[in-house]
C-alpha cells in the first residue's frame, strides 16, 4: 500500500500489511473499527488512532492508516493494542488533497466520524467525546459515516 | 363564519382546564373541548410522501390581479416505523403549492428529499435526535446538516424554490414539480454553512441573508443577487447568538436583536434534547446589532432589557432613528413546552400573551426604547415586502380568539394593524378551527398595503385544509373567496407568493 504523509499521520510509514500480521502478545487485544453509511467509493478512508489525550490534542498519531475506500462498510483491524486508553479519528478524502475541507465556520464539508459512540458533538470533538479503554479484550468499535 | 356565542360564554364561566381538574359539571362539554386539545396533533395524522396535483374551486372568482402560487412549508412527518417526535419543530420539511387564478386552485404537496430524510426512509425509522426530541440510540449528530429538517420556510428565487431551515444548508425545489434537486452550495466557503429561514429581499431585489451556529460566537452574513448567487459571504462576531431565528433590514443596515438564550454544551446530560439544553438567561439583556451593508461590520450596538421573540415585523429608518417591529413571544421555555404538549396531543399549560412592540434605535443619541403596540398575544407577522426595510403602514399577523387560559395550540383569528392609526381589526375562525400564517400579496397596479391576504387552515372536525383571500384594507369583512381541498395538510409555517 502506497505510503505518504498525511495532515493526520505522523509517524511512517506503517502498512496495514504490517499491522496484521504482527505476533499476538498474552494480554494485547485487536481493535476493529467497522466504518459504516459509506455513500460514494471516491477517495479514501484517512483513519488516525491517538493513543493519549496529549497525542490527541496535538494531532499525534499513534497509528495512521489510508484506506481506498471501495465498498459502503470497510473494516479495519489494528492487532496487538497494548491496554490504555484510545480515540480514532476518520474522513473520507473525497477530493485526495490529503486534508479534511472546511467551510469558513469549520465545519467539514467532507464524510467524516470518530469514535464517538453515538454521542453528539458540535465542533471538533474533544478527546472527552471519543476516547475508549482497551484492556485484555478484543474492542470492536462501530462508526457511522453517515 | 364568526364565533359562536355560547361557546364563547361556556368559556367565559370558569376554566376547562378547572372543569377538567375537579371532573366537575358539564362533563360532555368539557370533555368535547377537552378532545379539542388532540386537533393540532391530529393534522399529522395520515400524511402521504406526496400530495398529487388537485383542483378545486373558490366559492367566488378572484379579484383581477390575483393569479400566482402561494408556496408553504412546514414540518410534516412526525412518526416513522415505531420512532416519533415529540416537537413540531422535528418534522421533516414538506412543500405545498397553492397555485391559484380565476376562480380555481390547484394544490400539490411533497417531501422535501434531504439526506436525512432519504437515510431514515431506508432505515424506516428516525435515525438522529431532533431539536426538540432526543432518542437514546441516536446517531451521532457531527454537524447542523445531519439533521436538516428543511421545515421552516421558502425563498423562491430565478426557476427554482429554496427550502429553507435555519441550522444548516438549503435545499433546491423545482417549482413545477416539488422534487427535490439537491441541496444548494452557494460556494466552496459556504458549502453546508447555516442559512436562515427569514431571508429578506431588499426593494432593489438584493437577498440578504445569515446563519448561526451554537457555540460558534459568530454570524454569518450573505449577500445574494436577485437570481440567488452568491455575491459576498463574511463572518461577523456576535454575542447572544446561540439560538436566531429572524433579522430585519433597514435601508443601510442589516438588524440582529440577540436574545440570551444560552446552550449548555457539558457532557453527561444524555437523555436532553438540544431543546432543553437551551437555557433562558433572566439576567441577561438583549444584544441589538446594526451591520453596515456596504461594509458588513457593525456599526452600531444597543442593549435593551429582555424579552424573547421569533419573528420581526418590518423595520425601518426615520431619520436617526431605527424602528423594528417585534412580535414578542411568550417566555422561550413555557412555549416549547406548550409546543411539545400540543404534539403529543395533551392540553396544553397557559402561556402569556405579550404586546406587539416596536424599538426605537436613536442612532445619535445611542439610546433605545420599546413602546407596547395596541394588540397582544400575535405571531407570523407579514407586511408589503415590496417596502422591506422602509417604513410601511400595515402589519398582519395571526391570534388566538379563545380567551385564556386556552388548552389548545393554535390561531384562530387574522389581525391587520394600521401603524398610522392604530386602528385593530380582526376576523375570528369558527372556535375549532386553526388558522396558518397568512401574508399579504401585493396588487401589482396599486401602492403599500393595497392588495390581499391569503392564509390557509385546518378543519380538525372536517379534515379539510381550505385557503381563503382577504381584502387586504377590510380583513373584518371577511374572506372574499375561499377553496377547501378535499384533504387536510399538516400544520405548516411560513410561506411567499410569486404572481404568475
Amino acid at each position: 500500500m502506497k505510503t505518504h504523509r498525511t495532515r493526520l499521520s505522523a509517524a511512517a510509514a506503517c502498512s496495514v500489511a504490517a499491522l496484521l500480521t504482527a505476533a499476538t502478545p498474552a494480554v494485547a487485544a485487536d481493535l476493529t473499527l467497522n466504518v459504516s453509511n459509506i455513500a460514494s467509493t471516491d477517495g479514501s478512508m484517512m483513519i488516525a488512532v491517538y493513543d493519549s489525550k496529549k497525542g490527541f490534542d496535538k494531532k499525534s498519531t499513534y497509528r495512521a492508516i489510508n484506506r481506498r475506500v471501495e465498498q459502503a462498510e470497510m473494516r479495519v483491524v489494528l492487532a496487538d493494542m497494548p491496554a490504555g486508553e484510545y480515540a480514532v479519528m476518520l474522513f473520507q478524502d473525497l477530493d485526495g488533497n490529503e486534508k479534511l475541507d472546511t467551510n469558513m465556520l469549520g465545519i467539514p464539508k467532507e464524510p467524516w466520524s470518530a469514535s464517538l459512540e453515538g454521542r453528539s458533538v458540535f465542533g471538533p470533538p474533544a478527546w472527552s467525546d471519543v476516547n475508549f479503554k482497551i484492556g485484555e479484550q478484543n474492542v470492536s468499535i462501530k462508526i457511522s459515516l453517515n | 363564519m364568526n364565533r359562536r356565542e355560547s361557546i364563547q360564554s361556556v368559556l367565559g364561566l370558569s376554566s376547562v382546564v378547572g372543569l377538567a381538574a375537579l371532573g366537575a359539571g358539564m362533563p360532555g362539554r368539557a370533555h368535547a373541548l377537552a378532545g379539542n386539545a388532540g386537533d393540532f396533533a391530529s393534522s399529522y395524522a395520515q400524511i402521504p410522501e406526496r400530495y398529487g396535483a388537485t383542483t378545486v374551486r373558490f366559492d367566488r372568482a378572484l379579484p383581477d390581479g390575483l393569479s400566482g402560487t402561494l408556496f408553504r412549508n412546514g414540518p410534516a412527518r412526525m412518526v416513522r416505523g415505531d420512532t416519533r417526535y415529540h416537537h413540531w419543530f422535528d418534522g421533516d420539511g414538506m412543500i405545498q403549492a397553492f397555485r391559484f387564478s380565476g376562480q380555481s386552485l390547484r394544490h400539490q404537496g411533497r417531501m422535501v428529499a434531504t439526506r436525512k430524510l432519504s437515510a431514515e426512509a431506508d432505515a424506516g425509522r428516525f435515525l438522529w435526535s431532533a431539536f426538540g426530541t432526543s432518542f437514546a440510540d441516536s446517531r451521532s449528530v457531527r454537524q447542523p446538516d445531519d439533521i436538516n429538517s428543511a421545515n421552516i420556510s421558502v425563498l423562491p428565487v430565478q426557476d427554482e424554490v429554496l427550502a429553507l431551515w435555519e441550522g444548516g444548508s438549503a435545499w433546491r425545489i423545482d417549482p413545477s414539480t416539488l422534487e427535490t434537486k439537491g441541496r444548494r452550495v452557494f460556494s466552496p466557503s459556504t458549502d453546508g454553512l447555516p442559512f436562515s429561514a427569514h431571508p429578506k429581499v431588499d426593494p432593489s431585489g438584493t437577498i440578504w441573508n445569515f446563519g448561526y451556529m451554537s457555540g460558534s460566537g459568530k454570524l454569518v452574513l450573505y449577500e445574494l443577487t436577485a437570481a440567488g448567487s452568491l455575491k459576498r459571504a463574511r463572518l461577523i462576531d456576535a454575542p447572544n447568538a446561540e439560538m436566531v431565528h429572524d433579522f430585519a433590514i433597514t435601508e443601510r443596515y442589516l438588524v440582529f436583536v440577540l436574545m440570551p438564550l444560552r446552550y449548555d454544551r457539558r457532557p453527561g446530560r444524555g437523555g436532553s434534547s438540544f431543546m432543553d439544553r437551551f437555557q433562558w438567561d433572566a439576567e441577561g439583556h438583549v444584544d441589538i446589532l446594526l451591520v453596515d451593508k456596504n461594509s458588513l461590520t457593525v456599526a452600531h450596538r444597543f442593549e435593551v432589557a429582555p424579552f424573547f421573540a421569533f419573528h420581526f415585523g418590518n423595520a425601518w429608518e426615520d431619520g436617526e432613528t431605527v424602528r423594528i417591529e417585534v412580535a414578542r413571544a411568550a417566555a422561550f421555555k413555557p412555549l416549547m413546552n406548550v409546543i411539545t404538549q400540543a404534539t403529543r396531543g395533551e392540553p396544553v399549560d397557559p402561556i402569556s400573551r405579550p404586546p406587539l412592540m416596536e424599538l426605537s434605535l436613536n442612532l445619535s443619541g445611542k439610546t433605545a426604547s420599546a413602546n407596547d403596540l395596541p394588540v397582544s398575544g400575535v405571531d407570523f407577522p407579514r407586511f408589503d415586502q415590496r417596502f422591506t426595510g422602509r417604513k410601511t403602514s400595515h402589519l398582519f399577523m395571526m391570534s388566538d380568539a379563545n380567551p385564556e387560559p386556552d388548552i389548545t395550540f393554535g390561531f384562530n383569528q387574522l389581525v391587520s394593524l394600521d401603524r398610522r392609526s392604530q386602528r385593530v381589526r380582526r376576523w375570528s375562525y369558527a372556535p375549532r378551527i386553526i388558522a396558518e400564517e397568512h401574508l399579504f400579496v401585493p396588487d401589482q397596479a396599486k401602492g403599500e398595503a393595497n392588495g390581499w391576504v391569503v392564509g390557509t387552515t385546518f378543519d380538525p372536525e372536517n379534515r379539510t385544509t381550505s385557503l381563503h383571500v382577504f381584502n387586504a384594507r377590510g380583513i373584518d369583512d371577511g374572506p372574499i373567496a375561499t377553496a377547501t381541498l378535499p384533504v387536510h395538510l399538516p400544520l405548516g409555517l411560513h410561506g411567499q407568493f410569486v404572481a404568475g
